[in-house]
Parts: structure tokens; C-alpha cells; sequence
């Protein structure tokens, strides 16, 4: 499989990428309507926060290690090391499961609280709903993960894949910064 | 005769083989997992037929209830068994029935199918591209779709019976499984189903917007676009933003109803108990479906209009009267749906300037529609009008769109509403705005692209005979509902034997039911005509309408990328017809003026488009003769790379 030296750089938008923003647009708006639902009841007299177990926030510090990795896998495509490649595609996919290992935790420290997803503490409710979406498709980009991370250790991966890695690459980092912003407007309305 | 028509299928045949040799083409790729385009549209459309004619089947038996209450019908035993004991229809099972009924018109006919069907067809066909940007996405949007449409329909026959809350699916009756039967295991399926469906309806849609945006052959600039495919673009927007908020109700609905959530429930009681759930909102639930609801009976209704465009353009031999005020109200129309969706909560006690605010917004919606209508009109004025089958469905479309649209100014204006609001006034608005002006689309739109699809035409008689006699019955039907609906009568009732307001109506109803019946039988005649002609039909010609449009330069024979070897190229807008001075009246879009100067002759059988570009793979036929040196592959691929695997 032939390597190219030098970065490759697309000038215009490929179809498929459009398609991967598409996709991240209508996630966008799934969590829009979430959004929307959690503050329109956020004001009402029910409404009571609680703490968020601060390994939320340690896992997003995994998350974003793991977007990290992702990128420099992308450049090790780019500049022909496949050494960097492979020890990044590991790197992400590992931090990847470290986070979904690290929310199970979690849930499981709102359990031990008595903090339950059903019942009528909306904010917990939410808390469960918003989180285990992301978790959800953060399981889906698991696997994508592992699907590149298992060629690229068997060597399967050339050039003409960079297009792939951007578009799981796409995903990754929308996945991150979904993550972020939900932490974060989710601690800032148990702060306000 | 007869050995004429041997050779040819021998050699079709012979063809057959071949092309089997080269793609390795089964039965299953061949017909279930397709990725082509043209094979994924009939796939919809077949689905949304079928699915379609069963929902018409159901409003069938309830209709057969509202007029004949008292009546018990034996068979009505024998195919529902215990929903309707002794003949009688169980109450509960009327609800399901109304439910399925709309849930299954709206979502899986007039939104699925048509869009599914229409956007498949003509985006990749009308724009002069190989397929979809992904192929594979789309093959999978079909099979979501599918996938959805079989849980539905399985929710028929679990023991506690289909969801049965209105197509809306408001809580508390959705979300508490005790509340009725239909708010069981059926309820659970109806999400399930649904969001298959979204799921499948927006992978379509991310593929319609990149394939228009970033597919387009050379020359076609958007404002040359057809404005079906306008319509169609504008929807897949319209859905990419609409429908994952509804996905978050659903999400919501199905946390309260399984999961012991309370987002929408609070302060019920239940034979004198109160249920444990508190601080919930139901209000909260209609904001979310509704920001998908309005502007979903727009994806339903754009469409249609998109393609009564074309067909009212090709049959009148006119250009579409004003072309850029018609791409500006789709695109008017598309915005000002997002914002009136409270249109449809005005008797929730919402604050009366709210009220007001939403009755401004909404009445807005007056110029784009008008502004549609009006060019209708003038497009057919004076033209050279040609009253065939597609003709007639679309000037139907026009009529319903009227009949239909003038109600809903009515419904529009807060006071107005909060006395009609969910009486048989709403149910005839949106039958005929909606309901019935897409259907006739629909029909209209397979009517004129059945040769495209598969090669042959429909009869015409028959289909003079389906669109009279479906014309008389729809107006039949619905127009009565206005008068009952200013009576008081309202919408989702068992029976109107209890009160004397309602009880009035019940010749009426009698009526309507006769006249309800006989319409859907009628619809057999389109069956037959669509099966009988798909293999008897008189064979296509390759541009049967004298269309403009590129969809009539591909081959009538079905090829994998569209076009043999090398793509038309676009010279003119989609709507020159009867041009002055031009020597047909009508000039397709792939024809430059110098093709006309130099005296080619396109509307003789046959032709061979001149222009054309070659900016895709090379067809099979190529590839063998090209040197067997492996092609270098482009880091990236070019903007146009196929993936035809
Ligand atoms: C032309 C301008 C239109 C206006 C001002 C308008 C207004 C309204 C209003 C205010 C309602 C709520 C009535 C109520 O429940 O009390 C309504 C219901 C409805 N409209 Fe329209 N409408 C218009 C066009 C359309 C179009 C074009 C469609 C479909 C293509 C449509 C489909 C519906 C449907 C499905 C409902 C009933 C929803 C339900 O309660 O089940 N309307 N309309
Ligand atoms: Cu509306």
C-alpha cells in the first residue's frame, strides 16, 4: 500500500462529509428537543437539583484525551507513520471504553445516593436521559473505533482510507463536544 | 408478432445474463438490498401503497360504525374477532382504528412514501447524477422504513391490541399503560415503529440534501433545478430539523409510559387514586410533537405541490408561471412552518397574546400559499392543456389545495378555532389540504412516472375512470364534515347517538360512509391498472410526455448509473415549452443552442443527448477496454467519486 509523504488536504467538501455534518446536525437537534424539555420544566416549582459526582468530570478529561489521540492518529495517516496510526486508533478506543466504563460508575454512585431515573426528581431523570443517549451513540462510535483499530493493526489501512478515518473522525469529536456541552449545561443549571 | 416479441425477450434475456456475469446480481441484491436509486423508489412506493391501502381499509370499518352505530355486523366478528364481539366494534378498538388510521396515512403513505418514493426517483434522475451520494445510507433508509412499517403493523396483533391515543399520541393516555388497552404493548410498538421510521426517513433526507447540494451534473445551477427537486430539497431540510425533536418526545413519552418517569404526568387519578407521579407537563409534550407536527404536514404537502409543478408544466406545455416565486415560497413556506406550531394549542389556556402572536404567524402562511395557487392558475392559463390522467390528478391536487387550505385561515385566527378545535371541521380541513390533495399527488406522480419506472404506461381510460369517481367521492366525503364540524360534532367519537346536537347529523353520516365505501373500492381500479399494467402495459417510449426534464434522456431500460457511459449536460432551465420560434414545443434541458442552430432533431425517437460529460467512473464497457494498468486512486476522491463498490 503506497503512503503518501505529505498531508493531503481535500478542497472542497467531499459528499460524504457533508453527509457525516448532516448527521451531526439532526443529533444536534435530537438534543435541542432535550434541551428545550429540560428547561422548560427546570423552572418549575418541583424542580430540586443534586450533586453530580465529579467522575463525570473525569471522564470528560478522557473524552477529550481520547478526541486528542484520534487526531494524531489522523496525522500519523497523513504522514505515513503507521506506527503512529495504530498507537493512536488504540489510545482513542481504549479511552473511549474507559468513558463508558467511567459513566457506569457513575450511575452507579447516583444509585448508591438513591438518586433513581424513575420517580419524580426530573433532574436525575433527565440527568439519566441526557447522559445515556450520549452513551448510547458513544457505543456505536466504539465500535467504529474498533473496526479501524482492528485494520490498522492487521495493516489494512492506506491512503485512500483517509476519507473513512475523517468521517469516524467526524463523529468522534461531535460525540466529544456533545459530551461537553451536556456536562456543562448540565452542572451549570445545578449551580444557577 | 409473436416472433418479434421472442427475439426481444431472448435478447433481454441474453442481456440479463451478462449484466448478472458482471455485478454478480441476485434476487436479493437485485430486489431487497438494492442500491439503486430507481429500485429503492419502487420499494417505497410498493411500501407506501400497500401500507396505505390497508390504513384506508381501517377508516373503512370505523366509518362503517359512525354511520350504522346500532348495527351488528357478523363479518366484523369474523376478522376481528374479540375487537368486535357479536359484530359490534369495541370502543377501545375504534380508538386503535382512528390511531393506526393516521399514523399510518401521514407518516408511512404521504410521508415516507411519497417523499421516499419521489426523492428517490427524480433527485439522482433530475439532476443528471449517477445515485445518491451514498447508496449504501439509502439501501438502508429503505430498510428502516421497512422495518418500522413491520412493527407497526405487528401491533395489530398483540393481545392488548394496536396504540390507540390519535396520531398525535397525546399523554396522559399514551403514557400510562393502564389507561386503556391501546396504551399498552401497542403503544410501546407505535414508538418502536416510529422511530425506525425517522430513523430511515432521515437518512433519506441527509442523502437528498448532499446529493442536490453536491451532485448536480454541469449546468445545472440550482435556479435551473425542477421544481419537484426544489420541493423535495426543501423537505429533507424541513425533516432533518424537525423530526429528531419529535424523536426526544417520543424518547420522553417512552421513559413515562415504561421506565416510571413522570416528564408529563402529574396530579391523576385513577378511580379515585392518585397516581405517584408528580410535576410533570403535558404541555411540554404538545410543544415537542407540534414543532414536528405543523411542519410535518408541510413535508407531506411540499412535495405534492413540487410535483404538481411539473406535471401541471408538462400537460399545459406552459413554463411554470413565475419560476423564482415559486422556488421562494417553498422556501417561504418551509420557514414560516416552524414558527405556528402553537396553531394547534390555542384551547390550552396558553396566554391570549401568544394566542395572538401565533394567529399572526400563522396567517402568514396566507402569501407563499396563494402566491403557489395563483401560479397555477396562470401556468394553466391559456395553455395548451392536455387532460390526461397526471393532468387531472394535478389539477385535483390544485382544487383540494384550495378547498382544503381556505378552512385553515379559519382555524388559524385563535377565537375562531377554540369553538371548531377538534370538531369534524379540523378533520375535513386537513383531509382535504392534506390528506387528500397529496394522495392525488401521489397518484398523479405515478401516473406520469410509471414509465419511467417501469418502462410501460398506464391505461388511460382506467385511470380517467379512478381519478372522476375518487374526485366526486373525496369532495363527497369531506366537504359535508365542514358543516357538521360548525354543527359542534366532534372528532374521535364511538358514536353520535347519545346527545341530540350530534345525533342530527347521523343521515349525514350514513351518507358519508356510503359515499366513503364506494370511493375505496374504487381505488381497486388503480391497483389493477398499476399491476396489470407493470406487466401488460403498453411499452414507454423514452419521453412519452415530451417532458423537458432529464429524467426522460435515460435509457427506458433500467441501467445502474443512469446513463450509458457519459452524463447530459444542462443548458436551460427545466420549463421551456411551446417557446417561440423553438422547432418543438419543447426544449429539454440538455439541448444547447447550438444543438437547436445546427438543426438536431430531439423530439424524433431515439435521439442520443450530444452534450454529455464524462465526470464519473467510467462505465463497465470502458473499463475492459482500458489498459489493465491499475488507475493510481486519488488520496481523496473527487468530489463526484460513486461508490459503486
Ligand atoms: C393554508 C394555511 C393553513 C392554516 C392557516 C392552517 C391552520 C390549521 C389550524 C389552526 C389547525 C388546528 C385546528 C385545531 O385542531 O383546532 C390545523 C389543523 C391541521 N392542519 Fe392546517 N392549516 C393550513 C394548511 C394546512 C396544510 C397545507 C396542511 C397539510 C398539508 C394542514 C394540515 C393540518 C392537519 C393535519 C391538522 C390537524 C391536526 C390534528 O389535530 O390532528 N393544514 N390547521
Ligand atoms: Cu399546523
Amino acid at each position: 500500500m503506497a503512503f503518501a509523504m505529505k498531508p493531503v488536504s481535500s478542497p472542497r467538501l467531499h459528499p460524504k462529509e457533508l453527509l457525516m455534518w448532516l448527521y451531526l446536525a439532526a443529533t444536534a437537534m435530537l438534543f435541542a428537543g432535550f434541551t428545550s424539555a429540560y428547561l422548560v420544566q427546570r423552572f418549575h416549582d418541583f424542580w430540586k437539583g443534586f450533586e453530580i459526582p465529579p467522575i463525570f468530570w473525569a471522564n470528560t478529561g478522557v473524552l477529550l484525551l481520547s478526541s486528542y489521540a484520534y487526531a494524531r492518529a489522523q496525522r500519523g495517516l497523513a504522514f505515513g507513520n503507521y506506527r503512529h496510526l495504530q498507537l493512536g486508533l488504540m489510545t482513542a478506543l481504549s479511552l473511549g471504553v474507559i468513558f463508558l466504563l467511567g459513566q457506569v460508575i457513575g450511575w452507579q454512585m447516583l444509585i448508591r445516593q438513591g438518586l433513581f431515573l424513575a420517580g419524580n426528581h426530573k433532574a436525575v431523570s433527565y440527568f439519566y436521559v441526557f447522559t445515556g443517549l450520549h452513551a448510547l451513540h458513544l457505543g456505536v462510535g466504539v465500535v467504529g473505533l474498533a473496526y479501524w483499530t482492528f485494520r490498522a493493526l492487521r495493516y489494512r489501512i492506506s491512503i485512500k482510507d483517509s476519507l473513512g478515518l475523517k468521517l469516524m473522525g467526524l463523529f468522534w469529536h461531535g460525540l466529544d463536544v456533545l459530551w461537553i456541552y451536556l456536562i456543562v449545561f448540565l452542572q451549570l443549571n445545578q449551580l444557577l | 408478432m409473436a416472433v418479434h416479441d421472442l427475439t426481444v425477450s431472448s435478447s433481454i434475456a441474453g442481456h440479463e445474463v451478462h449484466s448478472e456475469h458482471h455485478h454478480k446480481e441476485t434476487f436479493w441484491t437485485k430486489y431487497i438490498f438494492s442500491q439503486d436509486h430507481k429500485t429503492i423508489a419502487k420499494q417505497f412506493l410498493l411500501t407506501g401503497f400497500i401500507s396505505g391501502f390497508i390504513g384506508i381499509l381501517l377508516s373503512g370499518i370505523f366509518r362503517l360504525q359512525l354511520a350504522f352505530p346500532d348495527t351488528s355486523f357478523t363479518f366484523l366478528e369474523t376478522i376481528l374477532g374479540k375487537w368486535a364481539p357479536e359484530g359490534r366494534l369495541d370502543p377501545n378498538f375504534y380508538m386503535a382504528l382512528v390511531t393506526m388510521h393516521g399514523t399510518i396515512l401521514v407518516f408511512w403513505l404521504l410521508t415516507g412514501g411519497l417523499s421516499g418514493t419521489f426523492a428517490n426517483l427524480l433527485i439522482p434522475l433530475q439532476l443528471g447524477a449517477r445515485d445518491m451520494a451514498s447508496p449504501f445510507i439509502n439501501m438502508l433508509s429503505f430498510h428502516f422504513f421497512f422495518w418500522g412499517t413491520v412493527v407497526l403493523m405487528a401491533s395489530f396483533f398483540v393481545e392488548s391490541g394496536p396504540a390507540a391515543a390519535g396520531w398525535t399520541v397525546y399523554p396522559p393516555l399514551s403514557a400510562l399503560p393502564k389507561a386503556m388497552p391501546g396504551s399498552g404493548l401497542g403503544m410501546v410498538l407505535w414508538i418502536a415503529a416510529l422511530v425506525l421510521f425517522v430513523v430511515g426517513v432521515l437518512m433519506g433526507a441527509l442523502n437528498y440534501i448532499t446529493t442536490v447540494l453536491n451532485m448536480r451534473t454541469q449546468g445545472m445551477s440550482l435556479m435551473r433545478m425542477p421544481l419537484a427537486v426544489w420541493a423535495l430539497f426543501t423537505v429533507a431540510v424541513l425533516g432533518l430539523l424537525s423530526f429528531p425533536p419529535a424523536v426526544a418526545a417520543f424518547i420522553l413519552l417512552l421513559f413515562d409510559h415504561s421506565l416510571g418517569t413522570s416528564f408529563y404526568l402529574s396530579d391523576i387519578y385513577i378511580a379515585g387514586q392518585a397516581l405517584p407521579q408528580q410535576g410533570g407537563n403535558v404541555l411540554l409534550y404538545l410543544h415537542l410533537f407540534w414543532f414536528l407536527g405543523h411542519p410535518e404536514v408541510y413535508i407531506v404537502l411540499l412535495p405534492a405541490l413540487g410535483i404538481t409543478s411539473e406535471l401541471i408544466s408538462t400537460h399545459a406545455r406552459k413554463p411554470i408561471f413565475g419560476y423564482r416565486v415559486m422556488v421562494y415560497s417553498i422556501l417561504g413556506i418551509a420557514f414560516v412552518s416552524f414558527i405556528v406550531w402553537a396553531h394547534h394549542m390555542f384551547v390550552t389556556g396558553m396566554n391570549p397574546l401568544l394566542g395572538s402572536i401565533f394567529t399572526a404567524t400563522t396567517l402568514l402562511v396566507a402569501i407563499p400559499s396563494a402566491m403557489k395557487i395563483f401560479n397555477y392558475i396562470f401556468t394553466l392559463w391559456k395553455g395548451n392543456i392536455h387532460l390526461n390522467t397526471p393532468m387531472l390528478f394535478a389539477i385535483g391536487v390544485v382544487s383540494f389545495f384550495i378547498s382544503g387550505g381556505l378552512t385553515g385561515f379559519f382555524l388559524g385566527v385563535a377565537p375562531v378555532d377554540i369553538p371548531l378545535h377538534n370538531t369534524y371541521f379540523v378533520v375535513g380541513h386537513f383531509h382535504l389540504v392534506m390528506g387528500v390533495s397529496a394522495v392525488f399527488a401521489m397518484f398523479g406522480g405515478t401516473y406520469h412516472w410509471f414509465p419511467r419506472l417501469w418502462g410501460r404506461m398506464m391505461n388511460e381510460r382506467l385511470g380517467y375512470i379512478h381519478f372522476w369517481l375518487t374526485f366526486i367521492g373525496a369532495n363527497l366525503v369531506f366537504f359535508p364534515m365542514y358543516y357538521m364540524g360548525l354543527g359542534g360534532v366532534p372528532r374521535r367519537y364511538y358514536a353520535f347517538t347519545e346527545f341530540s346536537f350530534t345525533s342530527g347529523w347521523q343521515d349525514l353520516n350514513v351518507f358519508i360512509t356510503i359515499v366513503a365505501l364506494v370511493t375505496i373500492s374504487v381505488q381497486l381500479i388503480f391497483v389493477y391498472n398499476f399491476f396489470h399494467s407493470m406487466f401488460w402495459g403498453k411499452p414507454a417510449p423514452r419521453n412519452p410526455w415530451k417532458a423537458t426534464t432529464l429524467e426522460w434522456s435515460a435509457p427506458v431500460k433500467h441501467l445502474h448509473g443512469n446513463w450509458p457511459g457519459k452524463l447530459p449536460v444542462v443548458h436551460r432551465w427545466p420549463y421551456d415549452y411551446s417557446k417561440p420560434g423553438a422547432p418543438a414545443d419543447y426544449i429539454p434541458q440538455y439541448i444547447s443552442d447550438e444543438d437547436i442552430a445546427r438543426g438536431v432533431r430531439w423530439w424524433e425517437e431515439d435521439f442520443e443527448p450530444l452534450t454529455v460529460i464524462d465526470r464519473e467512473e467510467p462505465s463497465e464497457g470502458e473499463k475492459v477496454t482500458s489498459p489493465s494498468t491499475p488507475v493510481p486512486v486519488p488520496a481523496i476522491s473527487p468530489n463526484q467519486k460513486l461508490d459503486m463498490a
